[in-house]
């Protein structure tokens, strides 16, 4: 990078001044070398991704526990020898789980940082809205890998030629939630989501998987994205107990989810209440259990979460122990200045687990375009893997037109204090 | 000073702030007004363009999103429109109708749920939702309506607050700029037009406390520096008028006091005054009297102030007031008035004259009615001195008691002397000496001597009674007791009378008398027998001291006097001797050597007789070389009022031209009745009279003689008055008034002098003793010849007092008559009644020619007539 840039520059001169140019030429070097000393282990070779996500924030844990779970693995790559001698860089930005920074930090990723690819973006909105720059920087090939989000716009066209999905939608989230809560009798379901483009996209999956049934969502409310924990929803509460739900499905981020699952339970509302992947479970969990020790009420039953990847709980599973044990021994943190301080990071948890994946099938991606560094080739790389082995109990698969490489979804319930794989629904009977 | 400023200020300033506020207000008031509709208007239509534009571009984008049925990339879409201002939710219908995307929290307002949507245009419309506000609907179609509907919710609240801020913000910057402009303007008003004005105050009200100072302090080059300018020299010259007013009042106060010393002095003088002293108006009203005078009457000042003078005074001052008021005259009157516990007094009346410069209509607040007169003075009233006479009058009383009573005590015996001593040498000569032998010279001898001491006795007797009368005179004229007969009368023929008088002693003297009367004297008036009397006197002393030559009358005309003188060529008198020659009882002459003939107060009698008429007497004389005594008299002046009727010379002349038509003479012999307590008079007089042939009857009082009267038949009454119990006077009052006496003639013979009282009861004769025997008798004769036939006479005159009083006289004169007033009554009267006589007023006569009428008149031919002229 520093070399073509310093080209550049110099062949601004003229030759005409042939001394003058030397002199400039030798005070660059000098530089240069000097860079090189501060610089540390960046290197031209190095594959540098860019990551603009939710770092700081009430949904800073997404960002913080992707970015670990990512770097655990590319941590131990990098160590081994890397992808054909050259690390992977991860170049994050935080963007506070808003559209704005996002679109900003993407520009930057790619005009100024000229990022590989981009990866690990969090969140419906922010992605949403960074999608039409893809498409802009489409000559430049830049591609959007595994985005912490199951929205629909990154999986449908014009946009899912520019974004490469891992995870399963909202709707399979969603839809998977629905046909479960039928089939035990809930058929009165209420929507409690968040005001954005996310919180529509599980809106949107719940109606749809209801209309599949011939049913309508009995109530819903909504709530502004960034409402904190301490805030009261319980506005949201009365207009959904008013409706009379048998379950409520929550599309949200831990903080408001947490918040509205504490004031319902408080209203009396026991109907089990389910939150999709993104919500941040252990966060989610954290702040309920906190509360619980507070008032001595347990606000963590009936809490059922669906998730995108496997319990992190079943050791069963290869990438399960390779995510423990690389997590445990490397334990990466985002840069300090990136995330809030006082965060403390959970130890395993789905985030993390999915960001492990998201890391092993990119490592993947790379090793397989070789040698070649043009970007052009991404799309055939990422297109070759089929029924790719990552070490969970579903092979990973991408075919062009396809809008996600997983499709499974996985669902999982609090016992005590733990969120342990929910296989048996009848418990939740009504 | 400053809070008096603040006041001013206050004041000024309200008043100006009233109406700048109201102004302002209203500029505020309809600024905001306007403002605030103009941008709620505009605002609202802000929105509502803004709103239809973002509608129309979610429509318009959101087509194929919707047809994809992609939800979250339309909420992603809408939330973005979010942020714009103005928008409070935007949300979008499917084609059926449902709501796929909304940016409510927590939810969707039922109010929306049924909002109305059109396929082809967009619908505006205004709504409320309960609990969050109004907003304005922007619902447009998303293709036609195939696609769905897009609502955007244009917050009106907003607007609202925006107008609301709005206005306070331009509230505040008015408010801000007002108080602002308040300041300047308080400041501005304070420096520029409130300290002037105070300064102006502070220095026109020291300039009325008097407290100059030379500036205002004023530099501000402006009006109100004029103004100051001004006003300073306002105050110049108000400084001056003080200190010039000032200096006046000090003057003022220093005269004031002065007069007020003057005033005091005066008044006290007045106060201290023994005599009483009372100042009237013109019109009698008493203004002012002094102390001396509430003493005298015994009131109090209130009693008689403003009273009129008449309640006060007993004399009639008002009518005297009147007439010398509105006259020219410049008179004195006196008057004795009578003053309370029998005291009298003495008033002395001048008006007060002022000349106009000096006078005040009104003095101590009384108005002093003034009248002007001719010669250009105002009369404003009279001043009344009055004294207490009445040790004067006792005095006086006691003189003429004893004038009255030495002349009694003396004039009775005399007339017994003289007038036995007379009869004595009539008897003695007519019955006597015929019949004495005059053979025997002894007897001869003593016939002669004894006729010589008759003679002696009589002529001594004449003498004394002649001394006693002088001094009688004397006494009377310096008592002021004569009265005074002034009449008209010429000067020539007084001195004929004189002379004539005198022509017996000139002649015995053998002297010459020259009379030396100028033409064209004109008539004096005077008492003919006093002057007569003087003249008299002069001329016998102009005898008694020239041995041989002559003695002149003179008389000449000087100015306004006559001069009469009576020269002589006798011995003349020495100039130390010619002083005392006035003086009484002083003759020239040692008494050793000349035996004093005369009484020694003939001049001073002359003196005071030249005096009374108001002339000058006076010696010219050297020793050996003879005398000259002069007198003046003045010449009568016109105009002078002689009202009074000489009722003696009227009676008089009325005799003198009466015809006594004697009708049958009584039979038998007349009788006299003789009146009076002296017996030798009694005697004396019963034998004049019965040797006249009358009947005496005597009486020894008053009442005697009433009863004799009564009881016989009397003819005449001869009457004393100087009588014990009752007068003379009383006694002739009674007669008269009993009809069945009224007709007998009366004379009185008396010591007295008191005529006028006489003839008003009625009597017919007054004589004084010692009684000239001839005139008595003349006096019996023709009043007993006269008898009781009464004649008719006919008085007329204007004044019908005149007529009234001749009347009464002529009544008790026993005569019939009748009056009228004027010329016409006066003839008709003549012709009814053929009076005897007709005395009437000169004017009535000439005016109506009485005379002439009457004359021709038949039967009235004989009319005697009497004129009375003034």
């Amino acid at each position: 990078m520093f070399s073509v840039r310093r080209l550049s520059i110099v062949s601004v001169y003229p030759f005409a001044n042939m001394k003058k140019k030397l002199q400039h030429l030798n005070c660059l070097c000098i530089i240069l070398l000097l860079c090189l000393a501060f610089s540390g282990t960046v290197n031209a070779s190095d594959i540098v991704i860019g990551m603009s996500a939710a770092f700081k924030g009430p949904s800073g844990g997404l960002g913080i526990e992707l970015y670990r779970g990512s770097m655990a693995y590319i941590e131990h790559v990098n160590r081994n020898g890397g992808i054909n001698g050259r690390k992977i860089i991860i170049k994050a930005y935080d963007d506070g789980y808003n559209p704005i920074p996002a679109i900003e930090n993407t520009i930057k990723l790619i005009e100024k940082d000229d990022v590989f690819l981009l990866f690990n973006y969090v969140g419906t909105p922010t992605v949403t809205r960074v999608l039409p720059l893809l498409k802009k920087y489409s000559d430049r090939n830049v591609y959007l890998f595994f985005p912490f989000t199951g929205a629909q716009p990154q999986r449908e066209a014009p946009y899912n030629e520019f974004v490469f999905n891992l995870r399963p939608s909202y709707r399979d989230e969603t839809g998977g939630l629905v046909d479960n809560f039928i089939s035990i009798g809930r058929k009165r379901i209420a929507v409690f989501y968040q005001a954005d483009a996310y919180g529509r996209s599980g809106w949107d999956g719940v109606k749809r998987a209801l209309t599949r049934h011939g049913l309508k969502i009995v109530g819903e409310a909504t709530y502004k994205r960034g409402t904190q924990y301490s805030e009261s929803l319980k506005m949201q509460v009365d207009i959904l107990k008013q409706s009379a739900p048998d379950a409520i499905i929550s599309i949200g981020s831990y903080a408001a989810c947490a918040a509205f699952i504490r004031d319902a339970r408080d209203a009396g509302m026991e109907m089990p209440i389910a939150n999709v992947s993104f919500v941040g479970s252990e966060n989610l969990l954290e702040l309920l259990v906190n509360s619980s020790k507070k008032s001595g009420k347990d606000y963590t039953r009936n809490l059922v979460n669906s998730q995108v990847v496997p319990s992190y709980e079943d050791t069963s599973l290869k990438a399960v122990r390779e995510y423990k044990t690389l997590i445990d021994k490397y334990n990466p943190l985002p840069p300090k200045d990136l995330i809030d301080p006082g965060y403390k990071p959970l130890k395993y948890n789905f985030v993390s687990f999915e960001g492990f994946m998201n890391a092993k099938v990119l490592v993947e991606v790379l090793k397989r375009m070789g040698k070649s560094s043009d970007k052009k080739n991404i799309k055939k790389s990422v297109e070759s893997i089929k029924a790719l082995d990552v070490g969970i109990d579903t092979p990973v698969t991408f075919r062009s037109g396809s809008s996600q490489g997983l499709n499974k979804v996985y669902y999982s319930i609090v016992k005590d204090g733990r969120f342990i794989p929910l296989n048996e629904w009848s418990g939740l009977k009504k | 000073m400053v809070r008096v400023e603040k006041m001013r200020l206050t004041a000024l300033f309200k008043k100006n702030l009233l109406v700048f506020a109201i102004i302002l207000s209203f500029l505020i008031v309809s600024v905001l007004t306007f403002s605030s509709w103009t941008l709620h208007k505009h605002l609202t239509n802000e929105y509502k363009s803004k709103g239809v534009a973002i509608a129309n571009s979610i429509a318009s984008s959101s087509v194929e999103v919707l047809l994809n049925r992609d939800p979250s990339t339309v909420q992603a879409v809408i939330d973005q429109f979010l942020t714009i201002e103005g928008i409070s939710y935007v949300f979008v219908i499917d084609s059926e109708g449902e709501i796929i995307s909304h940016t409510f929290v927590p939810s969707v307002p039922k109010e929306l749920l049924n909002i109305k949507t059109s396929s082809r245009e967009i619908v505006v419309s205004d709504l409320n939702i309960a609990g969050k506000g109004d907003y304005i609907n922007i619902a447009s179609p998303i293709l036609g309506g195939v696609a769905g509907y897009v609502h955007v919710g244009m917050d009106k609240g907003l607007i609202k607050s925006y107008i609301m801020s709005a206005i306070l913000g331009q509230s505040s910057i008015i408010a801000v700029i007002f108080f602002s402009g308040f300041l300047i303007t308080y400041i501005f008003f304070k420096r520029h037009i409130n300290t002037p004005l105070s300064k102006l105050t502070d220095y026109t009200n020291n300039m009325l406390a008097h407290n100059y100072s030379a500036s205002a302090g004023i530099e501000s080059d402006d009006e109100f520096q004029y103004l100051a300018t001004a006003i300073e020299k306002i105050a110049i010259h108000f400084q001056q008028v003080i200190e010039r007013s000032e200096l006046t009042v000090r003057e003022l106060s220093e005269t004031s006091k002065e007069l007020n010393d003057v005033l005091s002095y005066l008044s006290a003088i007045i106060d201290n005054m023994a005599d009483g002293l009372l100042v009237t108006d013109t019109e009698g009203r008493i203004i002012r009297v002094n102390h001396a005078l509430l003493e005298m009457f015994g009131f109090r000042r209130e009693e008689i102030s403003h009273r009129n003078i008449d309640d006060i005074l007993s004399v009639d001052m008002t009518g005297w007031l009147e007439e010398s008021v509105s006259s020219d005259k410049k008179e004195v009157l006196s008057a004795e008035i009578d003053l309370p516990l029998g005291r009298s007094g003495k008033a002395l009346a001048t008006p007060i004259y002022q000349k106009p410069d000096d006078f005040n209509a009104s003095l101590e607040g009384i108005m002093t009615h003034p009248k002007q007169k001719s010669d250009g003075l105002v009369c404003i009233g009279v001043v009344i001195l009055i004294r207490d006479i009445t040790k004067e009058k006792e005095i006086d009383r006691m003189k003429t008691d004893f004038i009255s009573t030495v002349s009694h005590e003396l004039r009775t015996p005399l007339t017994s002397i003289l007038g036995f001593a007379k009869i004595i040498k009539k008897k003695l000569y007519d019955n006597i000496f015929p019949h004495v032998r005059t053979e025997e010279d002894k007897t001869q001898k003593a016939t002669h001597q004894v006729s010589d001491d008759i003679d002696i006795i009589v002529s001594e007797g004449e003498r004394l009674t002649a001394l006693i009368n002088n001094v009688l005179d004397i006494a009377k004229m310096e008592a002021g007791r004569v009265e005074w007969k002034m009449t008209t009368l010429k000067v020539s023929e007084m001195i004929d009378r004189a002379i004539s008088a005198t022509a017996l002693l000139i002649e015995q003297k053998g002297l010459s008398l020259i009379k030396n009367i100028a033409d064209k004297i004109p008539d004096i008036t005077g008492d003919r027998d006093r002057l007569v009397q003087a003249m008299i006197n002069l001329i016998s002393n102009a005898v008694k001291f020239t041995e041989n030559g002559s003695v002149t009358c003179t008389a000449e005309k000087m100015d306004d006097y006559i001069k009469i003188s009576v020269i002589d060529t006798g011995i003349g008198i020495a100039k130390e001797e010619q002083e005392k020659v006035f003086e009484k009882f002083k003759q020239i002459g040692d008494t050793l050597t000349d035996k004093p003939k005369g009484t020694g107060l003939g001049l001073p009698i002359c003196k005071q007789i030249v005096d009374y008429h108001g002339g000058t007497i006076w010696i010219e004389s050297e020793p050996g070389k003879g005398s000259n005594f002069s007198f003046t008299i003045p010449i009568k002046k016109e105009g002078l009022l002689i009202k009074t009727i000489d009722t003696e010379t009227f009676i008089r002349q009325l005799k003198e031209h009466v015809e006594i038509a004697s009708s049958s003479r009584s039979e038998g012999l007349k009788t006299i009745l003789v009146v009076d307590d002296d017996a030798n008079i009694r005697n004396f007089l019963r034998q004049v009279l019965e040797a006249e042939g009358y009947s005496v009857e005597e009486a020894r009082n008053g009442i005697e003689a009433i009863s004799r009267v009564k009881k016989n038949r009397i003819d005449l009454i001869i009457l004393d008055i100087m009588m014990p119990n009752m007068s003379g006077f009383d006694v002739a009052a009674i007669i008269k008034n009993d009809p069945i006496t009224m007709a007998i003639p009366i004379i009185i013979l008396s010591i007295l002098e008191d005529r006028e009282r006489g003839y008003r009861i009625g009597i017919d004769r007054y004589l004084t003793k010692p009684v000239n025997t001839e005139e008595l008798l003349r006096g019996i004769d023709e009043l007993i010849t006269r008898g009781t036939s009464r004649k008719k006479i006919l008085v007329v005159d204007e004044d019908v007092a005149v007529v009234n009083t001749i009347s009464e006289v002529l009544i008790a004169k026993g005569f019939h008559v009748v009056g009228a007033c004027n010329g016409p009554e006066c003839l008709d009267k003549a012709r009814s009644q053929r009076p005897d006589m007709i005395i009437i007023d000169a004017l009535i006569s000439n005016q109506n020619d009485i005379v002439k009428t009457l004359k021709f008149e038949k039967g009235l031919e004989n009319i005697m007539f009497l004129l009375l002229g003034r």
